[in-house]
């Protein structure tokens, strides 16, 4: 069990060493997928490895000519990842339209680095599930997505192959959400930088791979028990597209925050939603995406409402209360962030909120408030 | 201290009484038993008027209040609710004019003439995630219909337009059909042609109008243009509209056949990049005059309405919205984006580029840096950003903004100097 784990520590310590090693050895076509929305498997299903991009852990160099400060801390790190030729080692890169820094990003790297393969997806943002137009439109998206990679990879992307992918992620999915009832169940029997490592492992390396990896780790870890501790089990919400920082996830359970259960992105929103086995394969991916029950701040959603959803899990997790982490300049999740006050308020959930960056994150500012949320928290005040 | 002179054109001088009459009317909507929508982003306008639906457009919205410094009141109303003062200040303003309605804020009486009617449905283009994020908080908090409108994205793929019409014309077909099931009534499809013959004209002359700005020196500022962008938006598809147009026209024209600049001694010719700093238009317009520079290019005041004219048929109403939409480079295709800054770098005599960054319109100055460095390096011709807003004058600092400005055009007048 040590084994797969620091396995999976490593891949998400250093992801793109770790693809560019994996391509050298496989042979084997790598691309890189900005969060959050696209179907991966589509890129699954063409023998390629869709890789979801990371927040590089280095410091940020070259693009911060390119941006302005108001822009967020991922899309520059992502920027500069490209232009310090560090994921040369991928054959491309698919800017999905999730919002405003993907088309600059499309924008920059064709006047930067004009040899970068690019494609793009529109995924359509208003998630109206009774409105056919959106739906078609993001089927013939998905169906020009196919063609472009089709062309690319120079043979056809079968049913079959798109069936065999659909079923490799849903089996991924669900092992993930194994995992997850498991941390739910026995709060504090993995911490919060492990489950990292598992999700961020899951979306950079190959998912047949990570599946085998996981029917080994879930039941050792299902034997395990949790050491008894004295902290606060707390669901950890926000962070849109990058992974929540290592040293924030680890400050804060030396505080005594116990991450039962979480709503981020790289987590639980990663895998909540499977694709049906029994439509054919790219209505089946359609309809994963708009027939979602996660609300998402990046998408306009009238039927379910984001802040029921987060309280929803809360509940169903017995957590005691939630820390957003609000990603500097992550402008959708603004727009959302006063209805979750609004709401968690009256429900009774004491909420905490980090704005962060991970170029600038200064955990000592954080300290004194995060102790006396804890304090509050433990008291029942 | 410098001697300077701008000789301020009449025309645009209409457009405050434009806009308040616009504002009236739309206030007194719901007394006359009218359903009033509310617009985020550049919907098209002409169907609503064709249907005689009363609409504010929130932008047009947010730059009014802030170019009357009535902006202030309602986005702090917005942050008070717990919105970052870092979202756009556009639809902070919106969300507080909202929240006058949702949970009874009271405005003072400064502010209160400023007022909006409470919209009886809204409709958002998805042209910025700000917009869909705006219209989830008023579908929730306001309990009102929301229609949606998508606008893809140009990647910068060169066949990304042709395949947009046909989704954009469905779009438009949809939100007509949900503009007849909200009003009960069938959508007029001879008004709405002669509305999209109305709009064509306009935005032909409006075009007509900036071009003239060629002419050295120029008869006509971009500032001029910004002050204009509200009877090419608000005003679009009317006769109003056309006047407006017709008579700033014949003014510059008289200009140019008399070679009247807009600022006496013009030293040098700049283009502006992009979205206007409402709340200092007419300071801004000082500032560069005072160093004897003329603005006189950019795009922002060109595309509203009508950004494609050429595509705008009458007979074909409902496609040629859907071209306008697809063609329009506003939000998209840096490639065209930078072609056209070259061309009118050339065309224009441009000595230089001001770029606005809007710390709160992400979406406008996405990429500026990357594209005004491109353009520098296929013309040589210099740049300078400052960082800014669109409506949230808070964000502007005359001492910097002012300084890096002034540096700038010294620097210009030093180069002209040299030859």
């Amino acid at each position: 069990m040590e084994d797969i784990l620091s396995e999976f520590m490593s891949i998400s310590e250093e992801p793109y060493v770790w693809l560019s090693k994996w391509k050298e050895v496989n042979k084997k076509g790598i691309m890189l997928c900005y969060p959050m929305h696209l179907p991966e498997e589509i890129v699954h299903a063409a023998g390629l490895l869709p890789a979801i991009i990371q927040r590089s852990h280095e410091r940020i160099l070259l693009s911060h000519n390119c941006f302005q400060a108001f822009y967020c801390d991922f899309s520059r790190s992502t920027l500069d990842l490209i232009l310090r030729d560090v994921t040369d080692f991928a054959d491309g890169v698919v800017l999905p339209d999730t919002c405003y820094v993907n088309r600059g990003l499309a924008h920059m790297i064709q006047v930067e680095k004009p040899d970068v393969l690019q494609f793009d997806v529109h995924m359509v943002p208003m998630l109206e599930a009774k409105r056919p137009i959106y739906r078609d439109w993001v089927f013939q998206e998905l169906e020009r997505f196919k063609a472009k990679l089709e062309a690319f990879v120079g043979h056809e992307i079968t049913d079959e192959s798109l069936r065999n992918s659909i079923q490799v992620y849903n089996e991924n999915r669900a092992l993930l959400r194994r995992l997850y009832d498991l941390r739910i169940s026995k709060p504090g029997l993995i911490n919060s930088k492990e489950v990292l490592s598992i999700v961020v492992a899951s979306m950079l390396m190959p998912k047949e791979e990570h599946n085998g990896l996981m029917k080994k780790l879930l039941p050792e870890l299902e034997k395990r028990e949790p050491v008894a501790g004295n902290g606060v089990n707390i669901l950890l919400s926000g962070a849109m597209c990058e992974a929540v920082s290592v040293d924030l996830l680890d400050f804060m359970e030396s505080l005594g925050v116990v991450v039962v259960d979480d709503d981020l992105y790289v987590g639980s929103r990663y895998f909540a939603v499977d694709c049906d086995e029994t439509l054919p394969p790219l209505e089946s991916l359609v309809g994963r995406y708009f027939n979602r029950n996660i609300p998402d701040p990046t998408k306009y959603n009238p039927d379910k409402e984001y802040s029921d959803y987060l309280i929803d899990r809360v509940r169903k997790a017995n957590a005691r209360g939630v820390i957003i982490v609000l990603v500097l300049h992550c402008e959708p999740h603004w727009y959302a962030h006063p209805k979750l006050k609004d709401k968690l308020d009256p429900a009774g959930i004491p909420h905490f909120h980090i704005e962060t960056e991970q170029e600038s994150l200064s955990l000592a500012r954080i300290r004194t408030r995060l102790e006396a949320f804890l304090e509050m928290v433990k008291g029942g005040r | 201290m410098r001697k300077f002179k701008q000789n301020r054109l009449q025309t645009p001088k209409k457009i405050k009484g434009m806009t308040d009459h616009f504002y009236q009317d739309l206030l007194d909507a719901p007394a006359h038993g009218k359903k009033v929508a509310w617009c985020i982003g550049p919907v098209p306008f002409t169907p609503l008027r064709a249907m005689g639906i009363p609409f504010v457009h929130l932008e047009n919205y947010g730059a009014r209040i802030a170019a009357r410094g009535a902006g202030g009141f309602l986005q702090k109303v917005a942050e008070d609710w717990g919105l970052s003062k870092d979202a756009c200040s556009y639809m902070r303003g919106a969300q507080g004019m909202s929240l006058c309605y949702a949970q009874d804020v009271q405005m003072p009486p400064e502010i209160e003439k400023y007022r909006l009617p409470k919209p009886d449905m809204v409709i958002c283009i998805n042209y910025c995630i700000s917009a869909t994020n705006i219209a989830e908080i008023f579908y929730r908090e306001l309990k009102v219909p929301v229609h949606t409108i998508d606008w893809p994205y140009q990647m910068a793929k060169d066949d990304d337009r042709k395949r947009f019409v046909p989704y954009m014309k469905r779009n438009i077909e949809e939100y007509i059909g949900f503009l007849e099931e909200q009003t009960g009534r069938k959508m007029d499809y001879a008004e709405l042609s002669a509305l999209v013959g109305r709009l064509r004209e306009m935005a032909t002359l409006r075009g007509e109008v900036l071009d003239m700005a060629k002419n050295v020196p120029s008869p006509i500022t971009t500032f001029d243009a910004f002050i204009s962008m509200g009877a090419g938006n608000i005003w679009s598809g009317t006769q109003e509209s056309i006047e407006y147009f017709k008579e700033l026209k014949a003014e510059v024209e008289e200009r140019v056949k008399n070679k009247v600049g807009a600022i006496e001694n013009e030293k040098t010719r700049l283009m502006w990049d992009f979205i206007a700093v409402w709340a200092r238009v007419g300071y801004m317009g000082e500032l560069f005059a005072s160093h004897n520079a003329a603005v006189i290019a950019n795009a922002y005041s060109r595309l509203v309405m009508g950004m494609t004219p050429e595509f705008l048929d009458p007979e074909n109403p409902v496609e040629s919205l859907a071209k306008d939409l697809s063609y329009a480079f506003l939000f998209g295709n840096i490639k065209e984006r930078i072609k056209w800054m070259k061309e009118v770098i050339e065309e224009f005599s441009i000595d230089g580029i001001i770029g606005h960054s809007a710390r709160t319109c992400r979406v406008v100055s996405m990429a500026q840096p990357v594209h005004l460095a491109e353009v520098e390096r296929l013309t040589g011709v210099p740049y300078v950003m400052f960082e800014a807003d669109h409506s949230d004058p808070d964000f502007y600092s005359p001492a910097q903004v002012d300084t890096r400005i002034i540096a700038f055009l010294e620097m210009l007048e030093a180069r002209k100097r040299k030859g």
